[in-house]
């Protein structure tokens, strides 16, 4: 069983390096913010997320009340309920514990290596704890390294760090691209829709919202079309 | 190095309500047989997701008018793509993209 933990460890290892540009970033901000590396650390273990992390560091800054910090960061990462809707049935587990450390360190890259992989294979618990852990890991490291040697890099942007995120969606959407062959066309179709409707949505909603509803709506495109189509 | 007691407070409630959306439904569907409307839904989640956070990344919200593209990230995207097509990995996918952004800015 323990070449199925090695598989999702193995598995992660290309976002790694995601999670280690992103990290090191958000553990740069947060110390220019003011924040010690292990307060830097303490909310990487806590709350582990990404956009999150960063979205609480600059309110931080503005001196938002908490109640406001909270909220926001409620709707930054509702979207973690659409993924873990879409995994949980495909876990193969029906142990509670690990169904709990699997949603518990779900992130937008490991969900979508592990939808990538359940389409080969069926996952087991042991894989998504590979996976999850070194993600976890990676990122915990990667943000206390920010916060440690971040006074030399005042300005992760120069290095072009703050990239890393979006072209590990590139990446990320291109691998399933790639796994959905049979349904390349609709998916183009579903792609371009998504950003008519992110495009629309973000004048009257903020941009996490607006990242919600237009997946949603899409998805709800997909169905029909693929219904209409197979009638 | 210390670590203020309010925000303790404040990340441990942040991780509250982050963990909440995640685990939720793993303890909630666990041994449910799904209506087939809802798992074809589901199906399309990867896709439009994805999707959606990578245009989210290119956009710039405006106050009450239409998001605005950044052209910065666009430019960055293209080389960035083309790796993703050719190479399918998505390590070098992420180094690409990285360099194309740093490149970019040290040319602007």
């Amino acid at each position: 069983m323990a070449s199925s933990f090695q598989a999702g460890v193995k598995a992660c290892l290309p976002t790694v390096l995601g999670y280690l540009g992103i990290g090191f970033s958000a553990g740069i901000v947060g110390r220019a913010a003011g924040l010690s590396p292990l307060e830097i650390g303490l909310m990487s273990i806590l709350i582990y997320a990404g956009a999150a992390q960063f979205i609480i560091t600059s309110l931080l800054l503005l001196n938002s009340p908490f109640s406001a910090i909270i909220l926001t960061t409620f709707i930054v990462n509702s979207r973690h309920l659409l993924m873990s809707m879409t995994l949980a049935p495909r876990v193969a587990s029906r142990n509670r514990f690990d169904q709990f450390g699997i949603g518990a360190l779900l992130t937008d890259e490991s969900f979508a290596v592990a939808m990538n992989t359940s389409l080969k294979q069926t996952i087991d618990a042991k894989f998504m704890h590979g996976l999850n852990l070194t993600a976890y890991f990676s990122w915990i490291a990667s943000t206390v390294l920010g916060a440690l040697v971040g006074s030399w890099f005042p300005d992760p942007e120069r290095f072009g760090l703050d990239f890393a995120l979006t072209a590990m969606f590139i990446g990320l959407l291109y691998l399933q691209f790639e796994s959905e062959r049979s349904r390349v066309v609709l998916n183009a179709i579903l792609l371009v829709m998504v950003f008519v409707l992110l495009y629309i949505s973000m004048r009257y909603l903020s941009p996490e919202l607006a990242v919600l509803f237009a997946t949603m709506t899409a998805a709800s495109m997909g169905v029909v079309i693929s219904r209409w189509k197979s009638v | 190095m210390e670590i203020r007691l309010e925000l303790l407070v404040l990340f441990a409630a942040c991780g509250l309500v982050t963990l909440i959306p995640r685990i939720l439904p793993f303890l909630l569907m666990h041994g449910l047989t799904l209506p087939r409307l809802l798992t074809d839904w589901l199906s399309f989640i990867p896709i439009c997701l994805l999707s959606a956070l990578f245009f989210q990344n290119l956009l710039v919200a405006q106050n009450s008018d239409y998001p605005s593209l950044s052209f910065l990230h666009l430019a960055a995207s293209i080389p960035t793509i083309l790796i993703a097509l050719t190479s399918k990995s998505l390590s070098f996918t992420v180094i690409t993209g990285v360099l194309s952004m740093a490149l970019i800015r040290f040319l602007i």
